[in-house]
């Protein structure tokens, strides 16, 4: 075997800030942890992540106190997240206090279509606004238009994206799958599909890179050694070879052969532990994109119809306390994934949080059905959206309080990973997914591909 | 590439007043971060691209990293990379596989160490230097890149061994495109011109003009009148600092200069009122709604004249504004507001410098437009005064005599003959084209070109030219 396959065997390893950085706490996957840290790419890619919660939310249980609210824009209220030490809300408890800053709660987004045709929907409007009758064009979600796009393919992941989640409606994750990216139930599969092959195309950049360091410095080394060099330039060389060796230092990679990751060697959680298997999937979510498996992660953490949850469905639609409890258990498991992303530290000194967009939502807005006011959060990378506040599209002046499209947020994901439209229109048609329901929302519909007023900072 | 291009953005400026360590002859650690990652980014690039390969040689088309395309780099594109032919023992080095190469790898390894090699990353440093570090020295000099076919062929005839054959070399290399170029970045770098603002927006609207074009446009300007002059009518210094020629392309330029729009191939426009480097509406456009006769005066000193203006207290301005309170533009002209501000101790110690050529720059407008009153707007645009403007002055402190002036055309007159800019733009030459601090011996000759009235060609080829090539 070539020392070439051998270390392709080895599988990946985490590119973690150098020498002295910080380390990451994956207590379920311990052979995860990186011994030897990696040296960063030359230049740090913004993940997108996207967290689907389930049947909605309790609206008193969700949202912040609209107690600070001010008008910022046509249309738009905000206040700050931290106006005050109490907790943010019931499910956005003191688990998101530290996060605060890098998150913002969008109230007032609005799916279209149930609206428009009457139907019931589940489990799409994360990613997409169409429904499981939508057509192919309309169908694509974010994630996969992401996953072919630009800044998501130089260099591609080995992996275009990696979506980890239990149980729920089936036509929930319909759009995840058949496109070539499964959805993974077992989270023990999940680590085998982020894990189980050889070096990303950033390591094998990283380990030429660094052999053409060396072999420069060997070139400067022995013109630095022949007779007819004059002092000066011997001056120069040698002050030269000490810049190409601090560079050299940084650049350089250990391979630590005796840490080979072993997906194998990790437990698998009980049947009925939902608890220890979200823990898992949010452990290999958070190794997967720190590693550069895949830059694209989805999860669904609800476990909605596991066994371990004791509660009936009729409980969601009554909002009883078991569901509003599992509900607040739920959000304490994204706000865990969030902290977890950020104690990943990479060479630029920001975390990896800071280097994703994440994007959580529901299926729904109430457990009614209704496809009004996803309960949605965004957190991460603050460079193009504004971050840290809690923002109302809702339209004071509207009997039912209805807001503004939910494409909009999709549109300003896009351009906030950096997508002009042409590059997420689908056929040419201007804005991003299912845009009806003219009556209530075509006032927003003349400025489709023009991203939510506030939230957008623009580009930077 | 645009990652490429990206690195090559990361490289540090190398305008001279740009970077703190501007006169620091070694390379920091960002040149080298930056210089290294940007010729393995380049190598890789080049690997990737089969017409990219073809590009550099035929024979690595299709097989990279086979020993023909190795040969073929070593004697076609190495050469050309260390500009000289390569010695045997680094052709074996070069082609030599390290124990931890790859072997699909060898052309990218290879590519990127020629990039990044000893020889094309410094431009000499043999003792004695031989003819390839001459021709290296002159080019890099001369255009600020590596030597051409010319001069490699020069070196490898030993031609460049006596100050006579240099000079020759640095005449050709001046009079190719970036020689030209490299004459206008001087310019840039001498007068400053990256520091010329966009004017009031305030003041441009008032007269239709879009403030960030006419900053383009005037800068533009100033570039064709540098190229005009030195290489169209081989003009002297005296000529660059007096002539009344302008060749303002767009009519909101003409409009300022007060002359007719130019055209490339036309016959020169003549601005009497605006003669010379000086009277570029490029050096007079003023950030705000009014004229400075301070930062004018300035220029002239710290430019033209090489003097070194301490930096003001600013407390000292504080309270001095606070002391006079806001000055009523309508009773007073800037001239007198200006008197009145600085006319006190200690300020007058500098401003007796300064302000007596920046008041004879009261002839042009904010916007760089001839003048011979004052108008005052409020902020609607409306005209609320009018002051007449005073150009006089009992001396301006420029040389060892005392001489007055009442009109723009003393000063130019006065700075074109003045051996104190003779020596300035001598200094500024050696310390652009060299990129080191300056000797007064090393500029006598280019002073003496310039009182004898040469080219300003021949000055510049004086400058660099200098035996200093084959030490």
């Amino acid at each position: 075997m070539s020392e070439r396959d051998t270390a392709r065997n080895e599988g990946r390893r985490l590119f973690l800030r150098g020498l002295g950085g910080a380390l990451l706490a994956l207590p379920t996957i311990p052979s995860l942890l990186p011994r030897v840290a990696r040296a960063a790419p030359e230049r740090i890619p913004l993940r997108h992540v996207q967290i689907q919660t389930h049947n909605g939310v309790a609206v008193d249980d969700f949202w912040p106190a609209d107690e600070g609210l001010s008008v910022q824009a046509p249309g738009v209220r905000a206040r700050r997240l931290d106006l005050d030490a109490a907790p943010i809300s019931r499910n956005l408890g003191a688990a998101f206090d530290p996060l605060r800053a890098k998150m913002s709660v969008l109230r007032g987004l609005d799916v279209q279509v149930g609206v428009a045709v009457g139907e019931l929907f589940h489990g799409r409007y994360v990613s997409t606004t169409a429904s499981h009758r939508d057509d192919e064009l309309f169908g694509y979600s974010i994630d996969m238009v992401l996953q072919n796009s630009r800044p998501f393919a130089d260099p591609p992941a080995p992996l275009g994206g990696l979506r980890v989640g239990r149980g729920g409606e089936p036509k929930a994750m319909s759009i995840w799958e058949g496109r070539n990216v499964p959805f993974i139930e077992d989270p023990i599969d999940a680590c085998r599909a982020a894990f189980g092959f050889g070096p990303s195309p950033e390591e094998e950049s990283g380990r030429r890179r660094a052999r053409i360091v060396d072999r420069v410095l060997e070139d400067y080394r022995a013109t630095r050694d022949s007779d007819s060099i004059s002092n000066e330039g011997r001056r120069q060389l040698d002050h030269y070879m000490e810049r190409i060796r601090d560079l050299e230092a940084r650049l350089e990679v250990e391979f630590d052969r005796r840490a080979a990751l072993s997906c194998e060697e990790l437990a698998a959680p009980a049947e009925d532990d939902n608890d220890a298997r979200q823990e898992l999937y949010i452990d290999v979510l958070v190794a997967a994109l720190a590693s550069g498996a895949t830059r694209i992660a989805s999860w669904k953490p609800t476990g909605y119809r596991d066994r371990s949850l004791d509660f009936d469905h009729s409980d969601v639609h009554a909002r009883r306390a078991p569901w509003r409890t599992m509900m607040t258990w739920q959000y304490e498991k994204i706000a865990r994934f969030l902290s977890r992303l950020d104690e990943v530290v990479e060479a630029d000194g920001r975390t990896l949080l800071d280097h994703s967009l994440v994007l959580v939502s529901s299926n729904m807005g109430v457990p009614s059905h209704g496809v009004e006011g996803l309960p949605t959060l965004i957190a991460g990378n603050g460079d193009r959206v504004r971050l840290g506040e809690y923002i109302d599209y809702r339209r004071m002046d509207h009997p039912d309080l209805r807001g503004r499209p939910y494409n909009e947020l999709l549109i300003t994901l896009f351009q906030a990973h950096g997508l002009t439209p042409p590059e997420y229109q689908q056929e040419g048609r201007r804005g991003f997914g299912v845009y009806r329901n003219e009556s209530e929302y075509g006032a927003f519909y003349s400025a489709r591909d023009t991203p939510l007023p506030h939230l957008w900072r623009g580009s930077m | 590439m645009a990652e490429s291009a990206d690195l090559v953005a990361q490289l540090p400026s190398d305008r001279l007043h740009e970077s703190p360590d501007e006169l620091d002859p070694l390379p920091s650690q960002a040149h080298t971060d930056a210089s290294l990652r940007l010729a393995i980014d380049l190598a890789e690039r080049i690997a990737a691209s089969r017409e990219s390969r073809a590009a550099l040689a035929t024979e690595c088309a299709d097989q990279p990293s086979s020993e023909p395309c190795v040969e073929a780099l070593l004697d076609g594109f190495a050469p050309r990379a260390f500009r000289r032919p390569l010695s045997q023992a680094e052709r074996d080095r070069l082609s030599a596989t390290g124990p931890s190469d790859e072997v699909d790898e060898t052309f990218t390894v290879l590519v990127a160490r020629l990039l990044s090699s000893p020889a094309l990353t410094f431009h000499h440093w043999s003792s004695p230097p031989t003819p390839y570090d001459v021709a290296s020295r002159i080019a890099y000099t001369t255009t600020g890149g590596p030597p051409d076919d010319v001069l490699v062929g020069a070196a490898s005839r030993d031609e460049l061994s006596t100050p006579t054959q240099i000079r020759a070399q640095v005449t050709r290399l001046l009079e190719s495109p970036w020689g030209r170029r490299r004459v206008a970045d001087f310019f840039r770098y001498w007068l400053r011109l990256d520091a010329v603002p966009v004017p009031s927006r305030r003041a441009s609207e008032r007269l239709g003009l879009d403030a960030g074009e006419l900053q383009r446009s005037a800068l533009a300007e100033v570039d064709r009148f540098v190229e005009q002059m030195v290489f169209t009518r081989s003009a002297e210094f005296r000529e660059l600092i007096t002539s009344p020629l302008v060749y303002p392309e767009d009519d909101a330029l003409a409009g300022l200069y007060g002359t007719a729009v130019w055209h490339d191939g036309d016959p020169p426009v003549e601005a009497p009122h605006h003669r010379g480097l000086l009277g570029r509406v490029a050096l007079l456009l003023s950030q705000a709604d009014r004229t400075s006769p301070i930062m004018r005066g300035i220029r002239l000193r710290e430019r033209l004249l090489c003097q070194e203006i301490e930096p003001p207290d600013l407390e000292i301005i504080d309270s001095r504004v606070d002391e006079l309170g806001a000055i009523d533009r309508t009773e007073h002209s800037t001239r007198e507001a200006t008197e009145r501000l600085t006319g006190v101790t200690p300020c007058y110690s500098c401003h007796q410098l300064i302000n007596p050529p920046g008041f004879v720059f009261e002839s042009f407008d904010p916007l760089g437009a001839y003048r011979t009153a004052e108008v005052v707007y409020d902020e609607t645009g409306r005209e609320i005064a009018r002051h007449a403007v005073d150009t006089t002055v009992a001396d301006l402190r420029i040389g060892p005599e005392a001489k007055s002036a009442s009109r723009f055309d003393d000063v130019v007159d006065l700075v074109a003959d003045q051996a104190m800019a003779h020596v300035c733009v001598a200094d500024s030459l050696v310390e652009f084209y060299f990129a080191h601090e300056v000797e007064a011996c090393a500029t006598a000759d280019v002073v003496d070109a310039i009182a004898g009235s040469q080219s300003f060609v021949d000055i510049i080829v004086t400058a660099i030219a200098t035996e200093e090539m084959l030490r």
